[in-house]
């Protein structure tokens, strides 16, 4: 009896996978990763994994909710094999405070924050916006990217970060303070154009 | 008198914070616990400088449109796959189905 829903479930090929859940998945993975063809590969992992795996699973969370939790795992796999990589040195950050003098540690004259007022902006600057922090976030170096959007988009607590990322909790601050000035500035550039 | 002068400017140096640490205290008050002291501390600091309060509200910013761009979107994704992407998806899967 307890059997019936399990006999119900429909196998569903892997064109009426891709068909009924890929563009869901792709743009859960672009908005994490940036790119069209890690997106995509993302995606196709998920499927070829989910579909391996579809005899385990239960049915009793939603279909979607179950592929989401595998691409995730994916994404952060990702982002590890992305933060092992040899590349630019934290040291490299081009701080826009003074580094000397008496104004040492204010912001430098020319690259103080402006107002952006994007809250009240209509609807149309907002998604502008969004599409201007998709760019700049892009161009992060790999490893800043990663600890940002671990910490602050999936909300990871710092530990898990660290693990993920192999760094040291002191570090994870100093890169997402690090990525939110340089952040900022990109945005900025580009916003108030 | 100028000795009491230091004695208070020091004093202060030790309450004030600069500009690169209150953005640093901004950024991690965001996403964690800020002790009282330091959270005093950056009150103070905001209270008289702009542009880290405007860094403040930018860093909102960016945190809350953060958010809205991962969370899902099931009726209208902005990232769509083209025809040819789904295509060479499909053909992968098929293919790796049931090799390991």
């Amino acid at each position: 009896m307890a059997d019936e829903s399990t006999n119900k479930k429909v196998k569903l090929t892997p064109r009426q996978w891709v068909e009924k859940h890929g563009d869901y998945l792709y743009n859960y993975a672009y908005s994490r990763v940036q790119s069209k063809e890690t997106a995509e590969d993302l995606v196709q992992e998920t499927f070829v994994s989910a579909i391996r795996a579809v005899d385990s699973f239960r049915g009793d969370s939603n279909e979607i909710t179950w592929l989401i939790a595998i691409l995730k795992r994916k994404i952060i796999d990702y982002y590890r094999k992305q933060s092992r990589k040899k590349e630019t040195a934290i040291s490299h950050f081009n701080t826009p405070f003074n580094n000397e003098g008496h104004l040492t540690g204010h912001w430098i004259n020319e690259r103080v924050p402006k107002n952006w007022d994007v809250k009240y902006s209509d609807p149309m600057r907002q998604t502008e916006f969004i599409f201007i922090l998709e760019m700049c976030l892009s161009a992060l170096p790999a490893k800043w990217k990663t600890v940002f959007v671990l910490k602050v988009m999936e909300e990871l607590k710092t530990e898990q970060v660290c693990k993920e990322v192999g760094i040291k909790p002191s570090n994870v601050w100093v890169i997402l303070h690090r990525a939110k000035l340089q952040l900022r500035e990109c945005i900025e550039k580009r916003w108030l154009k | 008198m100028s000795n009491l002068k230091t004695k208070i400017y020091k004093g202060m140096n030790k309450v004030m914070l600069d500009c690169e640490t209150a953005s640093l205290f901004v950024a991690q008050k965001d996403y964690s616990k800020l002790s009282i002291l330091n959270r005093i501390k950056l009150w103070l600091h905001l209270l008289t400088c702009k542009h880290c309060r405007e860094f403040a509200r930018q860093s909102r910013s960016i945190t809350y449109y953060m958010k809205v761009l991962g969370s899902i979107n099931e009726n209208e994704p902005v990232h769509k796959l083209s025809d040819d992407q789904k295509k060479h998806i499909i053909e992968e899967v098929e293919k790796q189905q049931y090799t390991n």
